[in-house]
């Protein structure tokens, strides 16, 4: 019962999670200096999301993940959730072709992701009509901020992982208690 | 339906994601959006971390700048208080200038309320002697002055010019045993001559016993003579002793001009014909009316009155 409950609470705490991350995003990197090497901490969740979570579950949480970061932004809504759809429809396209084993292919995909999210932002900017000299500003900060986030994902996917172990959403630990289940079926048989 | 809409469920996921920002995007560029109410919701979770975040910032900065980075702090205070020094002084010297210029304006006032053409020179020296009250002032023949002009404040009459050089002017103050200033009281028009008596009162001389005086009034310049304009205050009464036998009372006259703090004054090189004709005017209406009791002028006084109306029409 604990765990189907905590299984059900895995999104709205992740949607939580990811709302503080925003939070402490704002008002952490707020600084010139630090705004250089700021991470996209919602980025970081999209990709987790489209690696982590059925395509239906990503999309939902995404579209969610995307309000929240423009809740706490003056960009016209919807820019940002468009870009991080892209983002995810990457990741998932990533999983898909990709051989991705582990935190370090991860990382690489929020690498990538971060880059493609610029480019999405800057190219729906022009569209709308919204770019004057913007761009030259967001291609200055592509790079750190794609290390940056890449280096936050690293620690942070860790943590998401354990994360899902402990809300039971984990694939690895549903198959370690279906295989245990088993096993006790087994034994039951047997005696 | 629920097989159609599971075997098409991918694309009808991925339809459905790409068309609400897009349709976010529509509307939110056609009209400028607020917070909704499930906004509000996310943002009252937020919004205390981020005040929270940034208020330790803050104080973890702050501690730092007044607490470890305190390397040049010696340094920094010998240069404020260094600056501060110099700061003082030209805070002074400022407000020095702007009391100069509130007098300046006053005098300036003064000057366009009588009509009067006048030159403004500073008081540079007192006379050496204390039982003489004389001034000097920074205006000399050069400027226009001349001997026997009238010397004036906003306040009221200083004194006339004694005598003068290219650059400079002596003036006899109301306070100088020499001074002898025709006046009147404002009030009841008694007349007399203001003298000077000590370093901070003058008497009035010349006054008939029955005139009406009383502590309090106000003496002004009568105009005769030719030196003062007239109405310009000469001081105030403070101290009247009619006695019960003779033919005048004793009167003492607090100068109205502060003496003390005199630092501008102001020459008054020519009076303006509207002046001229109010004391023509004013005059020959006493003299119809036959009120005024013209007194014994002292003997400056009386020389320079004749000089007056031998030059005059």
């Amino acid at each position: 019962m604990n765990r189907l409950l905590l299984r059900t609470l895995n999104a709205p705490l992740l949607i939580l999670l990811v709302a503080l991350s925003v939070a402490i995003q704002s008002s952490l990197f707020q600084s010139e200096l630090l705004s250089m090497v700021q991470p996209d901490f919602v980025l970081i969740a999209v990709i987790w999301c489209g690696l982590r979570r059925s395509f239906t579950e990503a999309a939902i949480l995404t579209l969610i993940f995307g309000e929240i970061a423009e809740i706490h932004s003056s960009s016209p809504q919807g820019i940002l959730t468009l870009c991080y759809v892209g983002v995810l429809l990457l990741s998932m396209a990533s999983l898909k072709l990709l051989v991705l084993k582990g935190r370090r292919s991860w990382v690489l995909v929020a690498l990538a992701g971060s880059v493609l999210w610029k480019g999405l932002f800057l190219g729906l900017l022009y569209l709308l009509d919204l770019i004057d000299n913007q761009w030259r500003h967001t291609l200055l900060l592509l790079v750190p901020a794609a290390l940056s986030t890449a280096g936050f994902g690293y620690v942070i996917f860790r943590y998401l992982e354990k994360f899902d172990d402990w809300s039971w959403k984990s694939e690895r630990v549903r198959n370690a208690i279906e295989g245990d289940l088993l096993l006790a079926d087994i034994d039951d048989e047997e005696d | 339906m629920f097989k159609y809409l599971r075997e098409y469920r991918f694309s009808i996921t991925l339809f459905l994601l790409l068309l609400i920002p897009v349709i976010s995007i529509d509307t939110a560029t056609r009209a400028p959006r607020d917070y909704r109410p499930h906004d509000r919701v996310v943002l009252f979770v937020t919004a205390p971390i981020q005040a929270a975040i940034s208020w330790t910032l803050e104080h973890l900065v702050m501690g730092f700048e007044n607490y470890i980075f305190l390397w040049n702090t010696q340094r920094d205070h010998h240069r404020m208080i260094e600056e501060n020094r110099k700061l003082l002084g030209k805070f002074a010297a400022l407000r020095e200038m702007q009391q100069e210029n509130i007098r300046l304006r006053k005098l300036l006032d003064f000057t366009s309320t009588h009509q009067l053409k006048t030159v403004i020179a500073r008081v540079i020296a007192k006379d050496v002697s204390s039982e003489f009250r004389a001034i000097r002032i920074n205006r000399g023949e050069s400027s226009g002055i001349r001997k026997n002009m009238a010397v004036i404040t906003n306040e009221g009459v200083v004194g006339r010019v004694l005598r003068t050089t290219r650059k400079t002017a002596d003036v006899v103050t109301v306070l100088d045993l020499l001074s002898a200033v025709d006046s009147i009281v404002e009030r009841s028009r008694a007349r007399g001559i203001v003298e000077g008596m000590t370093d901070e009162v003058c008497q009035l001389k010349f006054v008939i016993r029955t005139d009406d005086i009383e502590p309090g009034d106000l003496l002004i310049t009568s105009g005769l003579g030719g030196i003062f304009p007239k109405g310009i205050p000469v001081g105030t009464v403070s101290r009247a002793n009619r006695k019960a036998y003779g033919i005048s009372q004793e009167v003492e006259v607090r100068p109205s001009v502060d003496f003390s703090r005199l630092e501008e004054v102001m020459i008054v090189t020519e009076q303006s014909a509207a002046v001229d004709a109010i004391e023509a005017t004013e005059g020959l209406n006493e003299a119809e009316a036959g009120t005024s009791v013209e007194p014994a002028a002292p003997e400056s006084e009386t020389k320079d009155s004749k000089k007056t109306r031998e030059k005059g029409p």
